[in-house]
C-alpha cells in the first residue's frame, strides 16, 4: 500500500515574546488509504496543532519551521493557499471537537452545507442541497429536509457531531481529520459515533487519522497508533504491537491509567507529575522527569529505534515487561 | 423566527411564535410606561419652573385672556387633575399652539420631523457602511499600518466636538473648495408622496456636508465596534472551521465574520440613530437646515414653550418606538435568541 | 527595586512609556498653566471695553493696532485680541468642565456606594434612573433640562451633572458588589466595625482607579457639551465667553472670511479634548487592573 499521507520531518513553532514553542517537534509519519490512524496524547502533546499543520491552517505567531506534508504526491507545506483550499474540505476534511463552537452559530445547517458543496464544485444551488440532503440521511439524521433549515442550537450534541461528519464526507474526503471528536459525547452516543465513522470509512475508503487522548477510543477504531509526548512522537506502531507490547515508559503509564474490565478491584496507576510546559523546552527527553527508568543519558534526544514490524519508539531504556 | 429556508424544503411555522407575541406585547407595555414617565416629567418640570398658563398663552396675551385660558385648562384644579387634562390633550395632540408660529406645535414639530430624520438616515447610512467597511479593514489589517492608521483616525474622530468639524467642513468644502452648498435643504423632491432632498440632485448636493459631520462620531464609533467584533470572530473556532471547509475568504469574511458582528452592532447603530437624532440640533443649526433640531433652538430662544414641550414628547416618542424596532430586530436576526 | 516604589510612582513610570501620553498630558499641563495664569498674561482684558478700540475690529492674525499692540491671532468683530480672549474663555470652559465633573462624580459615587451597600429597593431605584438617563444621548438630557429650565452657568452646570452621574454611580456599585463579597469585607463587618468606616476605608480606594479613569475622560466630554451647548447660544451668557461662545459669535462671519475668529478657539478646544482623550486612554491602559500582568 503506497501512503496517502507522509508527514517527515514536521516542525511547527509558536514564537512569542517569552520565548519559543515547539508545539510539534520533527514529527514523521504515515497513513495509507483507507487506513485509520490514532494519534493519541494529552492536552498540549501537539497532536490538534499536528492536525492543523497539515491543513495548511496555521496562524501567525505559530509557523511551521521545517518538514514536508506530502499528500497524494504533493507537498501540501509549500503549496499555495488557494490550491490549499481547493483540497481542504474537499479531498481533507476536519471533524473538531465541539459542533457548538465550529458551526456558525447564526447561519442554518442548510446553508453551511451548502456553501461547503458550493465550494468545491460547480453546481446548481438545487443539487447542492440535494447532496445536502442526502449527506444528512447518511449519517442517520432523521427528517433530513426539515434539519435542513435548522440552526445548530437545535441539535443535541451527537446530532450536531453527526452534521459534521455529514460536512465532512460531502466530497468522499480521500481523508477526515478528526480532533477528539467525541470528547464532548456520552458514552453511549461516542460509540455510536465511532460506529458510524468506521462504516464511513469502509464504505468509501477514507482514511482517518484520530486525535484523541483516551486510548480506549482508538483501541476499537485504529489500525495504527502514535502517541505523542511534549511535540514529539514518542513511539508508533501497529495497535496490537503499541497496546500489547508497550516500549516507551510513557505509553506504558497511559494503557495502565485506562480501566478495564481485567483490572477489577485493582488501584488505576496515574503517571506522576503534569505535562511540561512546552515552552523554551530543554533539550532530551521530555519525559525523562515523570519517568522511572530516566538517567543521565535521558538529558541527550533519544534516537528512533525501530523494529522490523515497523513498532518504533523513542527511549533510551524501553519497556520490556508486558502490561496486562 | 425568520424563514430562511436552505432550499426547496418546508419551513414549518416556528413553534416559538405565540412567545415573540408574548414579548411584543411586553416591550409595547414598557414603552407606554417610559412616555407616561416623560409626560410627567415633561409636565411636573414646566409645572414646577414658572406657571403653566405660560405654556398656552403668549407672553402679549392681556389678564383676561389669561384668566379665560386658566380656567378653560382648568388650572385652579389640584396638579393630578391637570396633569390628566395634560395628558387627555395630548392624546388628542394638543399640546398648545406655537405663539411664533400660530400654529398648533404638535403639527409644527411633525411637519420639520421629515427633514431631521432625512439628514439622520443619511448619516446612518454614511456611518454604518464607512465604519463597517473600515472596521473590517482594520480587523484584517490589525497589525499593519492600515490597522493603525484607521484606529488613530477613529480616536480623532471620537474626540472632535460634532460642531467644530461642522464649521470646518462649511470652510473647507464649501467657502474655500465651493464643492457644496453652505446652508438649506435645497430643493426637495416628491416620491409616494414624501418630500425629501434626498430625491433631487440639488437636494443631495445639499445633504452631503450635514450629513457627514453628523456621521463622523458614529463612523468612528462603528469603526471601533466592528473591529473589536471582528477581531473577535476571526479567531472564533467556526472561522477556523469555516477554512478547514476550503470556503473562500470572501465568503468567510462577508458571511460568516459579518453576520456574526452585524447582530450585536445592530443594536448599537439603533441607539445611534437616536443620537443622531438628538445631534442634529448642532448640525442644523451649522448648517440652516430646516429641521426640528433647528426649530428647538429657535424656540428656545424665544420660549416658545408649547413648540418645547411639543418637540421633547416627539424625540422621547421617537426614542422608544427606535428602541422597540431595534429590539424586535434583534430577535428576529439572531436565530439562537428565543430558543431557550 | 521595583518593590520599594509606591504604586503612584509605578503607574507614573507605567504611564510615561507612551511618546503620546506624555505628549497628552504636557499639552495638558500647559493649558491648565495658561488657564491660571491667563489673566496675568493676557496682552489686554478683552472684556474691559475701554481697552477695545473698534477700529481694531476683525484684524487678521499678526497685524498691529493703532496704538502698537500686536495681535497674534487676530481680532474679533469688537477689536478684541483674541489670544486674550482664548486666555480667558480658557479658565471658563476648564472650570465648567472640571467642576461640574466632580461634582456629578462625587453626587454619582455616593449613589453607587448607597445602591451597591443597600440593595434592594434602593439599589433598584438607582440603578433603574442611571439606565433611563444612560440610554438618552448626553445632549438630549441636556436640551431637556435647558429647554425647560432655560440656559445660563448655573443650568449648564447642572446639565453637566445631570449627564454624568449615572456613569459614576455604575462604576462605583460594580466596584462595591466585587469587593463587598470578599473576605476581607466581610472580616472588617463581623468585628464590628462601623459600617460607613468599612465603605470608606475599604472600598472606596477600591473605586479610585476606575473612577479617575472615567473620570478624565468624561472632563473631555463636559468641556465638550458646554461648547456645544454655548455655541447653539443656549449654555453660557455672553458674560461668560467660554470657547464655545468665542466659537459661536466668529461663526457668523466665516462667510465673510475672517475664518480667524472662530479656528483659533476651535483649535485650542481640540488640542484639549485630544490631549485629555489621550492622557485617558492611557489612564485606563495603566489603572486597569484586569490589564495589568
Amino acid at each position: 500500500m503506497s501512503a496517502l499521507l507522509e508527514v517527515r520531518g514536521l516542525s511547527t513553532h509558536f514564537t512569542g515574546r517569552t520565548g519559543t514553542v515547539r508545539a510539534v517537534d520533527d514529527i514523521s509519519f504515515s497513513v495509507a488509504r483507507g487506513q485509520v490512524l490514532g494519534l493519541v496524547g494529552e492536552s498540549g502533546s501537539g497532536k490538534s496543532v499536528t492536525g492543523f499543520s497539515i491543513l495548511g491552517l496555521i496562524d501567525p505567531p505559530g509557523r511551521i519551521v521545517a518538514g514536508q506534508v506530502m499528500f497524494q504526491g504533493r507537498n501540501l507545506v509549500t503549496l499555495g493557499e488557494s490550491a490549499l483550499r481547493g483540497l481542504r474540505g474537499n479531498r481533507l476534511a476536519m471533524i473538531f471537537q465541539d459542533p457548538m463552537l465550529t458551526l456558525n452559530p447564526v447561519l442554518s445547517i442548510g446553508t453551511q452545507m451548502i456553501e461547503t458543496v458550493l465550494a468545491h464544485e460547480q453546481v446548481s444551488r438545487a443539487e447542492a442541497y440535494r447532496r445536502a440532503r442526502d449527506s444528512l440521511g447518511l449519517v442517520g439524521i432523521p427528517s433530513p429536509e426539515e434539519r435542513l433549515a435548522a440552526y445548530p442550537h437545535q441539535f443535541s450534541g451527537g446530532m450536531r457531531q453527526r452534521v459534521a461528519i455529514a460536512i465532512a464526507t460531502l466530497h468522499r474526503p480521500d481523508l477526515i481529520i478528526a480532533d477528539e471528536p467525541t470528547t464532548a459525547l456520552d458514552v453511549t452516543i461516542q460509540a455510536q459515533i465511532l460506529a458510524e465513522m468506521q462504516t464511513l470509512s469502509r464504505d468509501f475508503g477514507t482514511a482517518l487519522i484520530w486525535i484523541t487522548h483516551d486510548l480506549s477510543v482508538v483501541a476499537g477504531l485504529a489500525d495504527a497508533i502514535a502517541v505523542m509526548y511534549a511535540g514529539r512522537i514518542v513511539e508508533a506502531g501497529s495497535v496490537a504491537d503499541v497496546l500489547d507490547r508497550p516500549r516507551h515508559p510513557y505509553t506504558s503509564g497511559l494503557i495502565g491509567s485506562v480501566p478495564s474490565r481485567n483490572q477489577r478491584g485493582a488501584r488505576l496507576r496515574q503517571i506522576p507529575g503534569n505535562t511540561p510546559s512546552l515552552l523554551n523546552l530543554p533539550e532530551g527527553c521530555a519525559f525523562r522527569s515523570r519517568c522511572s527508568y530516566a538517567d543521565t543519558a535521558c538529558a541527550q534526544n533519544p534516537p528512533l529505534s525501530e523494529s522490523a514490524s515497523g513498532h518504533s519508539s523513542r527511549c533510551f531504556h524501553p519497556v520490556h515487561e508486558h502490561v496486562g | 423566527m425568520p424563514c430562511r429556508s436552505a432550499g426547496p424544503g418546508p419551513c414549518s411555522p416556528s413553534p416559538s411564535e405565540p412567545r415573540v407575541l408574548l414579548y411584543v406585547v411586553r416591550r409595547l407595555g414598557q414603552s407606554v410606561l417610559l412616555l407616561l414617565a416623560m409626560s410627567m416629567i415633561v409636565f411636573l418640570a414646566v409645572y414646577a419652573i414658572g406657571d403653566p398658563v405660560e405654556l398656552l398663552v403668549s407672553p402679549q396675551a392681556t389678564q383676561a385672556e389669561i384668566a379665560a385660558t386658566r380656567a378653560a385648562f382648568g388650572l385652579d384644579q389640584p396638579l393630578t387633575t391637570q396633569y390628566g387634562l395634560f395628558l387627555a390633550n395630548a392624546l388628542h395632540g394638543d399640546l398648545g399652539r406655537s405663539f411664533i408660529f400660530h400654529e398648533p406645535a404638535l403639527a409644527l414639530v411633525v411637519s420639520r420631523m421629515g427633514a431631521t430624520l432625512e439628514l439622520a438616515l443619511s448619516a446612518l447610512l454614511i456611518a454604518t457602511t464607512l465604519g463597517i467597511a473600515l472596521g473590517l479593514i482594520a480587523a484584517l489589517h490589525s497589525d499593519g499600518w492600515i490597522g493603525r492608521a484607521i484606529m488613530s483616525g477613529s480616536i480623532l474622530g471620537l474626540s472632535l466636538p460634532t460642531f467644530w468639524v461642522g464649521i470646518l467642513m462649511l470652510l473647507c468644502f464649501s467657502l474655500w473648495l465651493g464643492w457644496f452648498p453652505a446652508i438649506g435643504r435645497g430643493r426637495t423632491g416628491d416620491v409616494f408622496g414624501i418630500a425629501s432632498s434626498l430625491f433631487t440632485l440639488d437636494g443631495l448636493r445639499h445633504i452631503v456636508l450635514p450629513a457627514s459631520t453628523l456621521a463622523l462620531g458614529n463612523t468612528a464609533l462603528t469603526i471601533r465596534l466592528t473591529r473589536s467584533g471582528a477581531v473577535e470572530v476571526l479567531q472564533s473556532e467556526f472561522v477556523k472551521y469555516a477554512r478547514a471547509r476550503g470556503l473562500a475568504p470572501r465568503r468567510i469574511l462577508m458571511v460568516h465574520v459579518l453576520r456574526a458582528v452585524l447582530i450585536p452592532l445592530i443594536t448599537i447603530v439603533g441607539i445611534e440613530f437616536g443620537g443622531l437624532i438628538a445631534f442634529s440640533v448642532v448640525t442644523e443649526t451649522i448648517f440652516a437646515w430646516p429641521g426640528m433640531g433647528k426649530l428647538i433652538i429657535d424656540s428656545i430662544y424665544v420660549l416658545d414653550r408649547p413648540v418645547i414641550v411639543a418637540y421633547l414628547m416627539v424625540i422621547v416618542f421617537l426614542f422608544v418606538v427606535i428602541n422597540l424596532v431595534v429590539d424586535l430586530l434583534y430577535r428576529l436576526l439572531d436565530p439562537r435568541i428565543g430558543a431557550n | 527595586m521595583e518593590r520599594d516604589r509606591s504604586p503612584f510612582v509605578l503607574a507614573c513610570i507605567e504611564f510615561a512609556r507612551s511618546p503620546m501620553a506624555v505628549l497628552g498630558a504636557l499639552t495638558l499641563f500647559v493649558f491648565v498653566v495658561l488657564a491660571l495664569i491667563g489673566h496675568w498674561i493676557a496682552p489686554q482684558n478683552p472684556y474691559d471695553l475701554r481697552a477695545l478700540d473698534i477700529m481694531d475690529a476683525q484684524q487678521p492674525p499678526g497685524s498691529s493696532s493703532m496704538d502698537g499692540m500686536r495681535f497674534l491671532l487676530g481680532t474679533d468683530t469688537l477689536g478684541r485680541d483674541l489670544y486674550s480672549a482664548i486666555l480667558y474663555g480658557l479658565r471658563i470652559s476648564l472650570t465648567v468642565g472640571v467642576v461640574s465633573t466632580a461634582v456629578a462624580l462625587l453626587i454619582g459615587a455616593m449613589l453607587g456606594l448607597l445602591a451597591g451597600w443597600a440593595g434592594g429597593w434602593v439599589e433598584a431605584l438607582i440603578m433603574r434612573i442611571a439606565d433611563l438617563q444612560l440610554a438618552l444621548p448626553a445632549i438630549l438630557v441636556a436640551l431637556i433640562l435647558i429647554s425647560l429650565a432655560g440656559p445660563g452657568l448655573g443650568n449648564v452646570i447642572l446639565a453637566l451633572i445631570l449627564v454624568q452621574w449615572a456613569v459614576y454611580a455604575r462604576t462605583v456599585r460594580s466596584v462595591v458588589l466585587i469587593e463587598r463579597r470578599k473576605d476581607y469585607v466581610t472580616a472588617a463587618v463581623g468585628l464590628g466595625l462601623p459600617r460607613v468606616r468599612v465603605v470608606i476605608y475599604h472600598v472606596l480606594p477600591n473605586c479610585l482607579a476606575p473612577l479617575i479613569v472615567v473620570g478624565t475622560v468624561a472632563v473631555g466630554g463636559a468641556i465638550t457639551l458646554e461648547a456645544t451647548l454655548s455655541f447653539l447660544g443656549i449654555g453660557l451668557p455672553a458674560t461668560q465667553p467660554s470657547l464655545g461662545l468665542l466659537i459661536a459669535n466668529g461663526f457668523g462671519y466665516l462667510m465673510s472670511g475672517a475664518y480667524w475668529i472662530s479656528l483659533f478657539p476651535g483649535f485650542t478646544l481640540l488640542a484639549i479634548i485630544v490631549a485629555i482623550n489621550l492622557v485617558g486612554d492611557r489612564l485606563r491602559d495603566v489603572l486597569n487592573p484586569r490589564l495589568r500582568r
